[in-house]
């Protein structure tokens, strides 16, 4: 059966499959690179295989008035529920 | 979509030589995609041909050409409605390697837990509410009423374990829609795929799963929100287990030479699973030794012996080959790479230099008559024809003879696989022990998914401790950032509910220049290659006895069915069969056209 010179799964100009798809979204990796860090956050270690470590403070959970820690040294680990 | 019409060749055969043609199509759980075609003599009692073919056409190989590489696992998670997680997260572990980015442990555990929940889900639904259908009373007393009166007779073994007193009574519980427990394993899937989305957002295409980690809220709230769950089912699976031992041992007793039934040649091809990310870096040069830290082992099970774990060997084995496919040759065409990052050959049939040139024709079992290309494994001699075995009996069979896997909740031992579960709320601590079978046949591969659903529990148990660890000690990351290569080649391995899964992808100028994942049921499902050598369904039908008792007119294709379902292919609904007799049952054409993607 002969191709079809207009179908897209063939076709290799341009309205072909190596022409199309480009991203039209904002990426959250450009995003860091202009704004920095989100705050709240830092870096603490590497572990096992070269994986990072980070911790949050509070303040990456809210903006608006972060609470300091009703417990001294207990973690900043994130409430449940999400943000 | 099925045409079921005698065709004057196979009306002349069949007076001849008594063969009958069956023919099941589609038989899928997507698209109907999946048909198998018999011959059955039922002078002898057994299937004397198969053949197994697809009708549609996908076409992601073709279209994922020029996309920006960070959205591979996103497209390629809606190759399937069933296992797009396991392509999603495939695709992550290849961006990893293309990126060079390793996520924080906890990411990583994070996708465990997911994929254990998707593996606890996906296999409750399909033995439970589908496969359980070819075992439960109605089905038995239809095809062997023989069978059926011995059940009542039988008592289960382990019916202190599991509540049923005889095998009869076990198959009631699988009665569709009314049986007991064929309604409580609903509820167990709804409650499974819970525990998904607390962990990738959204089921069945994750909405939290990156390369370089996951967008999971890591808080102690959702991992013992899982927990909970996840001791429920283990409560689930310490009766589950015993009640299908029951069951499955019964078929060898009650029809005697049932191991014949969909067996073949013990050909296995399992790609490991869980990532530890002690060890894992996603590097290429490193793969051999992170890929044997998995948590499900990764290996080659030829006649009963372990060929390989080693992820550089697999990877470099792997061969597509054509021969009965709607595809032509890409033979002369452009090698994207020659050389692995370790300097190693690769083949022109190996995915990272496939081209996918569909070539669409009319299907003709003397030539090509299936959309799925025939994916091999070069042992250096031949091109093996491995099968999957439905995904969990490789996984167990290279997860025991490897003997690489010891976490206390599962120990591989060289020779079996130890589940150990604790106490839960009405059951004391419980071990299971899966033993390397004889055969790999219908049963088996059914028997090795209940117990593959006990091994998935077990590491979920693991994984979530080791999660909450990490939460404890406020270690909240859960991604890492990356910058996407220019250049670049790289390969995602993992397994998808019912077998291997591989992504191949090749980088250029920042975009993918060549992308090709292989999923499980082209290992399967696939037609005879260039060398003539059926797939593992035609292999598994070809040759199998019929056990049922239903003269020809009433046959119902039990034992077939038992053994292309035991392979995990699809959802049999929409299933329409051609009796020998020459009566349409139903004529349906679809709208859906070749091209779509």
């Amino acid at each position: 059966m002969p191709r079809d010179p207009h179908d897209s799964v063939t076709r290799r100009e341009k309205g072909g499959p190596q022409n199309v798809g480009k991203s039209v979204s904002g990426r959250g990796e450009d995003v860091v690179k202009k704004k920095g860090k989100e705050p709240g956050r830092y870096e603490v270690a590497e572990k096992g295989a070269g994986r990072p470590v980070g911790k949050s403070t509070l303040r990456d959970q809210t903006g608006v008035n972060p609470h300091r820690l009703t417990t001294a040294g207990s973690t900043d680990a994130p409430r449940g529920g999400g943000r | 979509m099925t045409v079921a019409t005698e065709s004057p060749k196979t009306a002349t055969q069949e007076s001849k030589t008594s063969l009958v043609d069956m023919h099941w199509d589609p038989i899928t759980r997507i698209v109907g995609s999946l048909g198998i075609y018999t011959k059955i003599d039922f002078g002898q009692r057994k299937v004397a041909q198969c053949w197994s073919t697809s009708s549609i056409f996908r076409g992601y190989s073709v279209f994922m050409k020029g996309k920006d590489p960070r959205d591979a696992h996103f497209i390629t998670s809606r190759i399937c409605g069933i296992c797009g997680d396991n392509h999603c997260t495939c695709s992550v572990y290849a961006q990893n390697m293309a990126y060079g980015v390793q996520p924080p442990h906890l990411g990583e555990w994070i996708v465990n837990l997911g994929e254990a929940a998707e593996y606890m889900f996906d296999h409750n639904i399909f033995q439970e509410n589908l496969v359980g259908v070819d075992f439960c009373e109605k089905m038995v007393r239809e095809t062997n009423p023989g069978v059926w009166e011995k059940a009542v007779k039988t008592e289960a073994p382990h019916a202190a374990a599991h509540g049923y007193r005889t095998i009869g009574d076990i198959m009631k519980s699988l009665n569709p829609f009314e049986g007991e427990f064929y309604r409580e394993a609903l509820q167990m899937s709804r409650m499974t795929r819970e525990m998904f989305c607390l962990m990738e957002g959204r089921h069945v295409h994750p909405s939290t799963l990156y390369p370089g980690g996951v967008g999971t809220v890591a808080t102690i709230q959702v991992f013992t929100d899982y927990l909970t769950r996840l001791m429920r089912y283990v409560e689930f699976m310490k009766r589950v287990v015993p009640m299908h031992d029951d069951l499955f041992d019964f078929f060898y007793q009650a029809l005697p030479g049932y191991e014949q039934v969909g067996r073949r040649r013990i050909l296995l091809g399992c790609w490991g699973s869980f990532q530890d990310p002690e060890v894992c870096n996603f590097h290429y040069k490193d793969m051999t030794h992170w890929g044997r830290r998995m948590f499900v082992t990764p290996g080659i099970v030829v006649d009963g012996q372990l060929l390989t774990t080693d992820l550089v060997e697999i990877n470099l084995g792997i061969r597509i080959l054509l021969g009965s496919s709607f595809y032509e040759d890409w033979k002369g065409k452009e090698i994207f790479v020659k050389q692995d990052p370790l300097g190693n050959p690769v083949d022109e049939r190996h995915p990272w230099n496939q081209h996918t040139l569909p070539k669409p024709q009319k299907r003709d079992f003397d030539g090509n008559y299936s959309w799925v290309m025939s994916p091999r494994w070069w042992d250096g001699k031949d091109h093996l024809a491995l099968d999957t075995g439905g995904g969990p009996l490789a996984r167990l069979w290279a997860t025991a003879l490897a003997g690489l896997v010891d976490i206390g909740y599962v120990k591989a031992t060289g020779h079996s696989v130890e589940i150990n579960f604790p106490k839960t709320a009405m059951k004391p601590p419980v071990t299971f022990e899966w033993k390397v079978p004889q055969w790999s046949n219908t049963i088996e591969r059914n028997r090795a998914r209940t117990y593959f659903q006990a091994y998935a529990a077990a590491c979920a148990l693991h994984f979530i401790e080791q999660a909450l660890k990490e939460v404890r000690a406020g270690h909240t990351k859960t991604w890492e950032t990356f910058t996407v290569s220019k250049d670049a080649i790289s390969c995602g391995f993992t397994e998808a509910v019912r077998g291997v899964l591989s992504h191949h992808m090749v980088i250029r100028d920042g975009k993918i220049a060549n992308y090709h994942p292989y999923p499980p049921t082209p290992w399967n499902a696939n037609p005879r290659d260039v060398y003539g050598t059926p797939g593992p369904y035609e292999d598994a039908v070809q040759g199998c006895p019929i056990y049922e008792e239903n003269p020809r007119d009433k046959f119902k294709g039990i034992d077939v069915m038992r053994t292309v379902r035991s392979f995990d292919p699809c959802l049999p609904c929409g299933v329409h069969m051609y009796l020998g007799g020459g009566k349409v049952l139903e004529q349906r054409h679809s709208p859906i056209l070749p091209h779509n993607g």
